[in-house]
């Protein structure tokens, strides 16, 4: 399954690390979620100077601090599990529930059933989906007096129905092509129950795409929460600070680190750069694990264009 | 019949919309709880409606001082509009060239390390480019373009096209390449190989006219992205458009109900103009090319 695919391999390991940081983070992190570094009294040559936080990058803090002297090591090890989980139980449960309706209707359609025209323009053609999850979450997400964790399963559930719908569509379109081919239509006529047809036929060729369909998802997944920090909309609720003004998040989830660290963009950089790599990175490991999917997916299915 | 389910599904999604603007009025925290008042959303849009009667909700508040809001609102939206169609154009020519006419070269370079900026969600990349042009400017002093506006009368306007053109433009190319591919493995491509004519013929012709319909049909799609790219390219660039209206306005003067739902519903509007601008601009460029090319 894995031969020669480097891009397969290389994603999944990377996504094995980050898995393993996520269970084991808090354990491991130098410092803890509450603890600040204290300004410091340093003598040099030069005499004595003063140093506050945002610490850059040293021995004693690895990847600096931010300006309130939070090691941002810490809280990137502590708010992994919120982003990783997030991510891959809601686009679970999205492939999951538009799989499974997907799979059902297209099995139960018949092939003279008229093809139902949809409705392409809507109210709602012209939002994209976070506007939704922004306008219910907006007001209970500022200055929480929810659990960081219900907020988190609140803003899960609404991410898991908001994408079920584009799930389906796909499956079922997938679906409904490999009904076509002859010998579904052959196992109909022989008397196939629709359970034989979903186990013998339609599951083979669909199982590779559930898999492409779920990474996909999780891509997804993480452009959604990405946008919603940037809005200071963070999994698990937002802390707003009037003077000056600041959303900070709870969790410290990692789209919600960069939505807090962006006004941190022209003077110390460190502080967005290290949350915004950690997001690239397990970014770049669903890229990879897709990539390298299609790839086999494009191996197996092979056919050759007639022009160049 | 169908029609009837139209008009029933608009009017759903109408509604809809209304209670999920209201909610930040009567779905909020107050510190010790949260507070849930249903009857408060009923009342919200019947206000709402009597108000478009009267024409009570067409009026806003800056502060003290009350605005016609479609005054403000046409000149956001022409903004926005501006933004959004030149890019898409811009997206739909490249589209062609690189996905139909070029799809091997482009199939190349999607599947190296560039295919990756194309999975970027669009608010990394925009960071990412303002932090470019930043490192670029303290190395050599040199301005390449402003990364964000910081007045009304000087707008930053090449980083926003860049942006909305570049996300739905990768989306699109792979699109067309795997259509193009396809197209490419039928039999009357075959026969017209085996007829001898050119292969510039061929991709002009053949290829391209039956590459079309899919993105035609994916249109909607794309003007979708698009605006959802919008958003977030507004935001973070500081331009002007409608969403200044719903993130910017509601913390300066207060969330007014009647002003958001207005610019949700304008939207849609900007949604309906840029899709048929495209449309028009792609009938058009079909109409002269058939004139030239055959006759």
């Amino acid at each position: 399954m894995l031969r020669g695919n480097l891009k397969l391999i290389i994603g999944l390991i990377m996504l094995a690390i980050f898995l393993v940081i996520a269970i084991i983070g808090p354990s491991i992190a130098p410092y803890g979620i509450n603890e600040t570094a204290k300004m410091e009294y340093v003598t040099t040559k030069q005499g004595g100077t003063l140093m506050a936080p945002p610490f850059p990058p040293s021995k004693k803090h690895i990847l600096g601090t931010d300006r309130w002297g939070y090691d941002i090591l810490s809280l990137l090890l502590y708010g992994a599990r919120f982003t990783l989980f997030t991510v891959l139980i809601v686009s679970f449960l999205r492939v999951a529930m538009g799989g499974l309706l997907g799979f059902i209707f297209a099995l139960n359609k018949h092939a003279l059933d008229r093809p139902k025209n949809k409705v392409k323009v809507n109210i709602f053609s012209g939002l994209p989906i976070f506007i939704f999850i922004y306008f219910i979450l907006y007001r209970i997400n500022l200055q929480p007096v929810m659990r960081p964790v219900t907020l988190t399963i609140i803003a899960g559930v609404l991410m898991v129905l908001l994408g079920v719908m584009n799930v389906y569509n796909v499956v079922y379109g997938k679906t409904i092509e490999i009904k076509k081919n002859l010998y579904v239509t052959a196992a109909f006529s022989m008397g196939g129950s629709r359970w034989h047809i979903m186990k013998k036929h339609i599951w083979p060729a669909m199982k590779s795409q559930m898999l492409i369909i779920f990474v996909n998802e999780m891509i997804q997944v993480m452009h959604l929460i990405g946008q919603l920090g940037i809005f200071n909309l963070f999994l698990g609720g937002t802390i707003v600070q009037m003077d000056p003004p600041l959303a900070i998040s709870v969790t410290k989830e990692w789209a919600g680190l960069i939505g807090q660290f962006r006004s941190s963009f022209y003077y110390s950089r460190w502080i967005i750069m290290f949350p915004l790599s950690c997001y690239l990175l397990l970014l770049l490991a669903f890229y990879w694990v897709a990539q390298g999917l299609i790839k086999r997916e494009k191996l197996i299915q092979r056919k050759q264009p007639f022009l160049s | 019949m169908s029609s009837l389910k139209f008009i029933i599904h608009q009017i759903l999604g109408v509604i809809l919309l209304l209670i999920l603007a209201a909610l930040p009025l009567h779905f909020f925290s107050d510190g010790s709880r949260v507070v849930f008042q249903p009857y408060g959303i009923v009342e919200e849009i019947k206000r709402f409606v009597m108000g478009l009667w009267s024409g009570e909700s067409l009026y806003y508040f800056q502060g003290d001082r009350s605005r016609f809001l479609l005054d403000d609102l046409t000149s956001f939206f022409l903004s926005s509009y501006m933004y959004l169609t030149v890019s898409l154009l811009a997206v739909v020519v490249l589209a062609l060239i690189l996905g139909i006419w070029f799809w091997k070269k482009s199939e190349q370079w999607l599947n190296s390390f560039l295919g990756f900026i194309g999975f970027l969600p669009d608010f990394i990349l925009i960071l990412l480019l303002q932090l470019l042009l930043g490192f670029i400017y303290s190395k050599t002093g040199v301005k390449i373009a402003k990364v964000a506006s910081f007045s009304t009368d000087d707008p930053a306007v090449f980083l926003p096209i860049l942006t909305l053109t570049v996300l739905p433009l990768f989306y699109l190319v792979r699109a067309l390449n795997e259509k193009t591919f396809e197209v490419l493995t039928e039999d009357y491509i075959l026969t017209a190989k085996s007829k001898g004519l050119s292969k510039r013929y061929i991709y002009l012709v053949h290829v391209t006219s039956n590459v079309l319909p899919f993105l035609k049909a994916d249109l909607y799609k794309i003007v979708g992205i698009s605006i959802s790219n919008l958003f977030i390219v507004e935001y973070l660039y500081n331009t002007r458009g409608l969403t200044e209206l719903l993130f910017e306005y509601p913390t300066h003067f207060g969330y007014q109900y009647n002003l958001v739902v207005i610019t949700l519903f304008s939207f849609l509007a900007l949604y309906v103009g840029t899709l048929f601008t495209i449309k028009l601009f792609l009938f058009l460029a079909e109409k002269i090319f058939m004139r030239f090319y055959f006759l």
